[in-house]
């Protein structure tokens, strides 16, 4: 292996952004048919490391070397001329075009006096649709695809292009553990064909499931890079949060109190008569796999999605259509679409923390900057979210800090119940047991927690009772998480879905 | 873990205050003005009187009032290109309300409502109906002018009683600042009061930013943007009724050579981001006042009017490209 020539070899690569070294001299190498993961906090560089090999940053120092040879990105146009592709945290399809022409874009297929040859253009596209699993008519506009085709889609772009380096940096947060397979299918053909793919996640299970070696960064700093097979699940951890994490699920039972949500038989887009309710001192999760409807049972109860039945928190009606009757009367609803429902891109972490609670901190209409400002360091030290400042405008966190703030915001709010869509998606492990540590101090404080979630083992984890979600209705209810075993909820989220799939 | 700069409290000296200052959007506008100043100082003799700019901020008052609501509606991410026609509804709809009624607090009281009138109407459209408000208020912009076309055929409404106090208003001092800008100026300090320091302006900056995300978080949008467009068209109707006392008649084509696009250019030039959320009501007092010096000083200088265009054009674009330079080098947010 050591002889080999690398695909990709990065040596001391150096970033500073304003107020953050991002990177801090970082070596990194991939070899053709290599599946090598990169893992790591939070704000470790994962996503700079990427967008500098991508030619979208330039680094301040060290190098990066293609097939043996130096070079020199400027722009993405340099990095796709290399023959290497991205697909980012944050897809980047046009999503009014058709699928052919985003697998083509910067790059359709022509005939004489430069016009699209729209045939080819469709034919071309087809066949690398099937080549990666998926049967689809190159027609149809991207808007019409999930979010794993979206991604399929991209891979296509690459192979388009004769990638012969594929960047992913966190493909599967928003897929199916189905579609997560397919994924992996398509990359060990990919890799069989040579193609060397670096490989960004937070899920651990997966580095093990598909990766030949793994990096670790911590802090713009490189770790360690070693062998999967070499190489313990708590060592992972270990260097990449420079301590053990020996206690990711802390729930201690906490005292059962008065009933707090009561759901009852409520539908709307794909749910049906789907009742539940939520008691003082409780974690409740409901568990469904992507598209069951598990994220817009959240909508619905919240009154962010037009519904019928009936939502009762403390015995009063909250009004559907109506998330600020919610929020009002003490529920609260952290959304699973963080970017597009969650984020206030232009503005501050601080404005982003204290968008639901600024009212906490008015007198008589003007709000007191100082007290806000305690509250939202107070936030950013509990989830210690990466920020230069609270100043600092949210879209240059990383991913994992965004979603740690919209996380913060929740909690400065006085809640009787909180709905958790996907709490942890794309957050580190470090910092996951320190959400699940907060939900079992508000439940013990009282609080009654609702958790949406597409995975099992938090699932599992956290909840006192689970409910499982398939196509719209209840699908299995457990009383205590020692009564649930992956084996059965998955088989309750699963069955009869194979054939619509 | 969590890195958090001292640099946000308030133990900082002067010179690091100063200097983190001088990064900000308002400090490039702050020098820009003082440059566009200084380069028609040497240039121009005439702008060394006092004089010039007393006059330059009883001009510009109709703008900068007009340009408030415009900032408000547009840091939520909407717009209202109808302000231009607004101008006209509100002085002939004065002028006709003096004439019929000889009452001079009538006629005022009636010209101002056009606004919340016309505004309410925009925001009906815009939040119930879901309709684009570029196209609505484009709408308006033609259909209000038509209507005064229409009314008025085409010829200015005098004012039968003379309503001298009315007239003078305009070109009263208090001390030496002229009257409409004392206005001015009293609006843009109430508005920026509303905008930085309540719940209200935060959430105006949050719907600009993430609409889905401000709903979510129960912010009554759909309620704000409403207010909004009446905020605006009523901040049009005052700029209306200081242009009807500038003339004291009724005048069908007040505000129709583009009094719409010189605001939101003002608007624009001071860092109102056009997606919303992003951007300084002190930056569009700043913008205003660029534009508007630019164009006394052309004009005192002779300077042909396509010339000026080229100018103020010019400028614009410098102002915009401090703007997105600005973006790249902050860290700090600063509105
Ligand atoms: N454009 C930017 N401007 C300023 N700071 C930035 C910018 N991009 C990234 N950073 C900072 O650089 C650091 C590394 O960010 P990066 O996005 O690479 O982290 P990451 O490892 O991908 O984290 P995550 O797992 O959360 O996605 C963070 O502290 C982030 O705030
Ligand atoms: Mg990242």
């Amino acid at each position: 292996m050591s002889e080999q020539q690398a695909l990709l070899q990065l040596t001391g690569i150096a970033k500073e952004f304003p107020g953050t070294k991002a990177l801090k001299g970082v070596d990194f190498s991939l070899n053709a048919g290599e599946v090598h993961a990169l893992i790591g906090e939070n704000g470790a560089g994962k996503s700079t490391l990427i967008k500098i090999i991508a030619g979208l940053y330039q680094q301040d120092a060290g190098t990066i070397e293609v097939e043996g040879k130096a070079v020199e990105f400027h722009s993405p146009a340099d990095s796709l001329e290399h023959r290497i592709k991205v697909v980012y945290q944050e897809l980047d399809l046009v999503p009014d075009l058709s699928i052919a022409e985003n697998v083509f874009l910067g790059n359709l297929p022509k005939k004489a006096l430069r016009a699209v040859d729209w045939q080819a253009l469709y034919s071309r596209t087809s066949e690398l649709l099937l080549d990666l699993g998926l049967d689809i008519d190159p027609e149809v506009p991207i808007s019409a695809l999930t979010v794993a085709q979206q991604q399929l889609v991209e891979i296509a772009r690459a192979l388009s292009r004769q990638a012969q380096i594929i960047i992913m940096d966190e493909p599967t947060s928003a897929l199916s553990q189905t579609e997560i397979e397919s994924l992996f299918a398509v990359i060990r053909r990919l890799q069989a064909r040579g193609v060397g793919i670096m490989y960004v996640s937070h899920k651990l299970d997966e580095i093990y499931a598909i990766a030949d070696r793994v990096t670790v960064f911590r802090d713009g700093e490189h770790i360690a890079t070693e062998a999967v097979v070499n190489t313990k699940h708590s060592d992972l951890v270990t260097w990449m949060v420079g301590r053990e994490v020996k206690d990711l699920y802390p729930r201690t039972p906490a005292k059962r109190g008065d009933v707090l949500l009561e759901v009852d038989s409520v539908s709307g887009g794909n749910i049906e008569n789907f009742s539940l309710n939520v008691h003082a001192g409780e974690i409740v999760a409901v568990f469904g796999l992507m598209g069951s409807g598990v994220h817009n049972l959240g909508r619905l109860i919240f009154g962010n999605m037009p519904r019928t039945g009936s939502v009762r928190l403390s015995g009063e009606e909250i009004h559907a259509k109506a998330p600020m009757d919610a929020i009002r009367k003490g529920l609260g609803f952290l959304t699973e679409n963080r970017k597009s429902d969650g984020l206030l891109l232009p503005l501050s972490v601080k404005d982003n923390i204290t968008l639901v609670s600024v009212n906490n901190y008015a007198n008589l209409m003007v709000i007191n900057g100082q007290e806000e400002r305690r509250a939202t360091t107070g936030i950013i030290d509990k989830l210690s979210i990466k920020t230069p400042g609270i100043a600092q405008k949210i879209r240059y966190l990383s991913g994992g800090n965004q979603q740690k703030s919209l996380v913060g915001r929740w909690l400065l709010e006085d809640l009787k119940v909180l709905m958790f869509a996907e709490p942890t998606r794309g957050i580190d492990v470090g910092s996951k047991a320190e959400i699940y540590r907060l939900m079992d101090d508000m439940a013990h404080g009282g609080m009654g927690i609702l958790v949406l979630s597409t995975e099992l083992p938090e699932v599992m984890g956290i909840a006192d009772r689970i409910i499982v979600i398939r196509q719209g209705r209840s699908a299995g209810r457990w009383i205590s998480r020692q009564e649930a075993n992956e084996q059965d909820l998955m088989t309750a989220a699963t069955v009869q879905m194979e054939k619509v799939i | 873990m969590a890195v958090l700069s001292k640099g946000s409290g308030g133990n900082s000296d002067a010179a690091s205050r100063i200097s983190r200052w001088l990064l900000t959007r308002e400090a490039g506008l702050v020098i820009l003005l003082l440059a566009v100043v200084v380069l028609f100082w040497i240039l121009e003799p005439s702008t060394r009187q006092q004089r010039v700019y007393w006059d330059l901020l009883r001009e510009i008052s109709p703008n900068l009032i007009a340009a408030i609501g415009v900032t408000m509606l547009m840091l939520a991410g909407e717009f209202d290109l109808s302000i231009g026609s607004m101008l006209a509804v509100t002085s002939v709809t004065t002028v006709v309300v003096f004439n019929g009624t000889d009452n001079m607090w009538l006629g005022i009281i009636a010209g101002l409502a056009t606004g919340p009138i016309v505004g309410g109407i925009h925001g009906y459209l815009v939040t119930r109906q879901k309709m684009n408000s570029l196209v609505t208020t484009l709408g308006s912009l033609f259909a209000l002018r038509g209507m005064v076309y229409v009314y008025t055929n085409k010829t200015p409404i005098v004012d039968e009683n003379g309503f001298y106090d009315f007239q003078d208003a305009y070109y009263n001092n208090l001390g030496p600042v002229p009257l409409p800008f004392v206005l001015a100026i009293i609006l843009v300090v109430l508005a920026l009061i509303v905008l930085t320091q309540t719940e209200f302006g935060r959430n105006i900056y949050a719907i600009g930013g993430n609409e889905t995300a401000a709903r979510v978080s129960g912010i009554k949008v759909n309620l704000i943007k409403f207010i909004l467009f009446v905020i605006c068209a009523s901040s049009a109707a005052i700029s209306g009724m200081i242009l009807t006392m500038q003339t004291g008649t009724g005048y069908f084509d007040s505000g129709s050579s583009g009094f719409e696009l010189i605001v939101i250019a003002g608007v624009v030039l001071g860092g109102i981001a056009l997606s919303g959320g992003k951007g300084s009501l002190v930056g569009t007092l700043l913008g205003i006042l660029i534009l508007g010096m630019t164009a006394k000083g052309l004009r005192l200088m002779g300077v042909n009017t396509n010339m000026q265009l080229m100018v103020t054009g010019s400028i614009m674009i410098l102002a915009v490209f401090m703007h997105s330079f600005h973006d790249r080098i902050s860290i700090f947010r600063n509105r």
